[in-house]
């Protein structure tokens, strides 16, 4: 390995080295120490976010660091001011996730979980620095095993064991057709650098549209849009809250939406159907995961739903094609990690007080448990964007976007996802936090230290974001845009008292209508959403989507069964054609021939020199 | 050219003895016989080393190895009975093919000698140069062989006092 | 002694082989079997002096012969050797008895 620049870009390399090697020092770390690993990893991670800060400071567009590796192939590792931008985001998250998960009872056995988190952080930097397609892939399809060991080591029982098995095929069957995606790709454009692509990007030919169909597949897949997001609900049931809030809130919609952006704007150069397919999916992906999320009892459940229907804002916003949408698609990335990890980090603390994950059975808690409740308060109003916290203006950037095409039922199919995540989130917070006391709960107590920090800090986050919202707008996002080559013309932030602050007024409105006329029928606060849920027709799709009709895996379950029926009779035909034909037909052969061979050893010898003393006349040419 | 169908004719009652015999003895001295008129022709082909190897190792050795065998396997008399018949009627086959091979076989080796291309310097090259350098492998291959033959036998025989307890 | 008649030495060549091949067809003695295998060897050993002789290179016959010697003493040795160790095990030297692995 030869570094080829010198010592400013060496600090590119620490993100990716460091915790490799910490997370195998981990491993050897004895089982009897109580808390050193947590506090080995904590500050780890922090090493790596002192990096990712100062390499912001560096500043620079473009910094690069080749290496050579068996002397013919070249790694590249690039940062422009996207990659900076996430590479920041990502070591901040670990940082936080590795404060939280220290008090946190249900997470396995410590060393594993602290060796896979070190790793992921590894992988999710190597993904965002790289700039060879292949390095990319490398370290996109190394996380797929370690979601599958971080939900097996949860609990023991057998159900995790099969969500386990289901988190890996669906996201490795992507990942194959990523990896066939990225093969056409090369075989169209013979370079596999995604700079040396985006100078003159990709059209929309045969190739071309199918190569990107089957990386897109890849992508939606880890980003969690609408067929392919049954792993979360399942894993939320099953697994445990700091995987939830780093994996499948943070990680995976980071990595997804900044590999939909590369493909999209950097490297193809997209038509407008494939726009609008994208466009739908992104609606179909709001509405549906709202629908299935507003009828929910399960806290983590219900949370898990939301996460899959904001990534349907992120796609919405890409897609739209024009700067502001895209700067709200980016701006809305980083705010619903931060938000969404939030609500996560409140989830496990209320289930480490209370044991209890059903909120028909908690009920009060705001007095009991001050600071979380404060803290869910904020994520929610951020997730439904109420007007000065950073949801507002992130979705704020996504509308004006989407309104700028031209194609208005996108927006319609928007705001009310809107108003049903209000509905959703008002529901859950009346059952957990207010409301009355139950008797078994009177016990509880506020959460530890270690997650409150974290908790804390993301919300003075969602806070900062809101109210200075040109600080990341400008100094994140914006350079991120210009670098990728949409350059905005018009200023991106600032508090625009237009039509559309009346119109998020009026999505106030309709979800506080929506919840009282619930808790007027019903009375429990738990069950508010229940005349929607027994809607004549919506009823009836509801039971189809909790038998699994609407899932993929559940469907291809099923066919492979019949699959396997049919493969089966095939091969016994084949068999009979190989096998049994061809031996029979031997054995009536040899039976004759078995008449011959005697056994004895004389008519043996008589049979050699006969045929000796024939040969030599023949070829000596003795004439008869 | 007399002495040489003599010689013929002393290896020819040699074998044809060695294999109408009953007693396995006298054939292997018959055979021993053959090999000593062998011996003569070779030296009267002017080959003198193989000659001597002949008489040493298949007129000496090879006689002592039957005698010796035959010898473990004292008791055949009641276990092979084989047809005496069989090795009566050699002598009217062998006749039979005497008078055949003498219409057929003369001519074709007379065409077959004149395939043959003398080569020029051939009896200027010595024995022990072809032994030794041309024909070099041949030792290494004999030594292999040799070797190969001793640990046979070592162990075809290592359990002889197991056996006899 | 030269003016050697190469058909006659090939005359008698031929008698002995069909001696020797005659023996190894009939014989059902293994050892006889082992005689017939010597006296072939014989008749070999005396085609290939003579050919040596034909092309005026009696040398290189002669060193072939050694060989060919030493080959058919070892064999002959070897061979004895396991006659011997099957007539310990089976009690008989017939070939015909020798029936145990026949399929």
């Amino acid at each position: 390995m030869n570094l080829i620049n010198s010592t400013p870009t060496g600090i590119m390399m620490i993100p990716l080295i460091i915790p490799l090697i910490c997370a195998i020092l981990i491993l050897f770390i004895s089982e009897k120490t109580r808390y050193v690993r947590e506090f080995f990893s904590v500050i780890v991670t922090a090493v790596s976010l002192w990096a990712a800060i100062k390499l912001f400071k560096i500043g620079g567009d473009n910094l690069e660091l080749v290496f050579s590796w068996f002397s013919s192939h070249k790694l590249h590792f690039k940062l422009d001011y996207l990659s900076m931008f996430l590479l920041f985001s990502v070591s901040m998250f670990s940082f936080l996730i590795s404060i939280y998960s220290i008090s946190i009872p249900n997470k396995g056995n410590p060393k594993i979980f602290y060796f896979l988190l070190l790793l992921t952080q590894v992988a999710s930097s190597g993904v965002v620095l790289s700039d060879n397609l292949l390095l990319m892939l490398f370290f996109w399809e190394s996380m797929v095993i370690f979601l599958y060991i971080f939900i097996y080591i949860s609990s023991n029982s057998q159900q995790t064991k099969s969500t386990a098995l289901k988190t890996f095929l669906i996201n490795g069957i992507a990942d194959i057709s990523m990896m066939i995606g990225i093969a056409m790709i090369y075989y169209i454009t013979s370079t596999l650098s995604i700079s040396e692509i985006s100078k003159t990007k990709i059209i929309m030919t045969g190739w071309g549209t199918l190569s990107f169909f089957l990386i897109l597949i890849g992508t939606l897949t880890k980003a969690g849009a609408f067929p392919f997001h049954t792993w979360i609900p399942q894993a939320a049931l099953y697994s445990n809250a700091s995987f939830m809030a780093y994996i499948p809130a943070a990680i995976d919609k980071l990595l997804g939406i900044y590999f939909l952006a590369r493909i999209s704007l950097h490297i193809f150069q997209i038509n407008l159907s494939v726009q609008i397919i994208l466009m739908i999916i992104a609606s179909i992906t709001i509405i549906a995961a709202v629908m299935m999320a507003l009828i929910q009892t399960d806290y983590k459940r219900l949370l898990s739903y939301h996460a899959v229907s904001q990534t349907g804002y992120m796609i919405l916003g890409i897609s739209t094609l024009n700067p502001i949408g895209i700067a709200g698609g980016l701006f809305h990335m980083i705010n619903h990690a931060t938000y969404k990890s939030c609500l996560f980090m409140t989830a496990g603390s209320v289930e480490r007080q209370t044991q209890i994950n059903d909120i028909s059975k908690l009920g009060g808690l705001f007095w009991k448990m001050p600071a979380t409740a404060i803290c869910f308060i904020i994520s929610a109003a951020a997730i439904s964007g109420i007007a000065p916290l950073n949801g507002y203006f992130s979705k704020e950037l996504v509308y004006k976007g989407t309104l700028n095409t031209g194609y208005t039922i996108f927006f319609y199919a928007a705001e009310i996802g809107s108003v049903l995540t209000l509905a959703s989130f008002l529901k859950l917070g009346h059952s957990v936090f207010f409301g009355k006391l139950n008797d078994n709960l009177k016990g509880t107590k506020e959460a530890p230290l270690t997650i409150l920090l974290p908790m804390i800090a993301l919300s003075c986050i969602c806070i900062i974001f809101g109210f200075g919202a040109h600080l990341p707008l400008s100094k994140l996002i914006q350079p991120s845009i210009v670098s990728i080559g949409y350059i905005p013309h018009t200023e991106l932030s600032g508090f625009h008292l237009d039509n559309l602050f009346l119109i998020s007024i009026t999505i106030i409105i309709f979800s506080l209508t929506l919840h009282i006329s619930g808790f007027s029928i019903y009375g429990k606060p738990y069950k508010t959403s229940d005349h929607i849920h027994y809607a004549p027709i919506i009823k009836n799709i509801y039971q189809l989507a909790e038998k699994g009709y609407f899932d993929l895996y559940e469907i291809f379950k099923r066919i492979f069964k019949s699959l396997a029926n049919i493969l089966f009779k095939i091969d016994r035909f084949f068999d009979i054609v190989i096998d049994k034909i061809p031996s029979n037909i031997s054995i009536i052969f040899s039976s004759q021939i078995s008449y011959i061979h005697r056994g004895i050893y004389n008519y043996y010898m008589l049979a050699i020199f006969i045929f000796v003393v024939v040969y030599l006349m023949y070829l000596g040419g003795i004439k008869w | 050219m007399i002495l040489y169908v003599l010689i013929y004719l002393v290896i020819i009652v040699g074998v044809v003895g060695a294999v109408i015999s009953k007693k396995l003895l006298n054939s292997a001295i018959m055979l021993a016989i053959a090999s000593i008129g062998i011996s003569l022709l070779l030296f009267g082909y002017s080959a003198p080393w193989a000659a001597v190897f002949e008489l040493s190792v298949c007129a000496g050795l090879i006689t002592v190895l039957f005698i010796s065998a035959v010898s473990l396997v004292k008791n055949e008399e009641d276990t092979t009975k084989e047809k005496q018949i069989k090795y009566s009627i050699f002598p009217l086959i062998m006749s039979a093919v005497v008078i055949l091979s003498s219409i057929f076989i003369p001519e074709y080796f007379e065409k077959l000698s004149s395939y043959a291309n003398t080569t020029q310097n051939g009896n200027e090259l010595k024995i022990g140069d072809i032994i030794w350098s041309i024909r070099g492998i041949d030792v290494i291959a004999q030594i292999m062989l040799l070797a190969g033959g001793v640990f046979a036998i070592k162990h075809i025989f290592s359990y002889v006092k197991k056996q006899e307890e | 002694m030269q003016n050697i008649y190469f058909p006659l030495d090939w005359f008698f060549i031929t008698l002995i082989f069909f001696s020797g091949a005659y023996c190894m067809i009939v014989s059902k003695n293994i050892i006889k079997l082992l005689i017939g295998f010597e006296i072939i060897s014989k008749a070999s050993i005396i085609a290939i002096i003579t050919s040596g002789y034909l092309i005026s290179n009696i040398n290189l016959a002669q060193s072939i012969i050694i060989v060919m010697i030493l080959v058919e003493a070892v064999v002959i040795a070897t061979g004895l050797a396991l006659v011997v160790k099957s007539y310990r095990i089976n009690k008989t030297i017939d070939i015909t008895k020798l029936s145990n692995m026949k399929g």
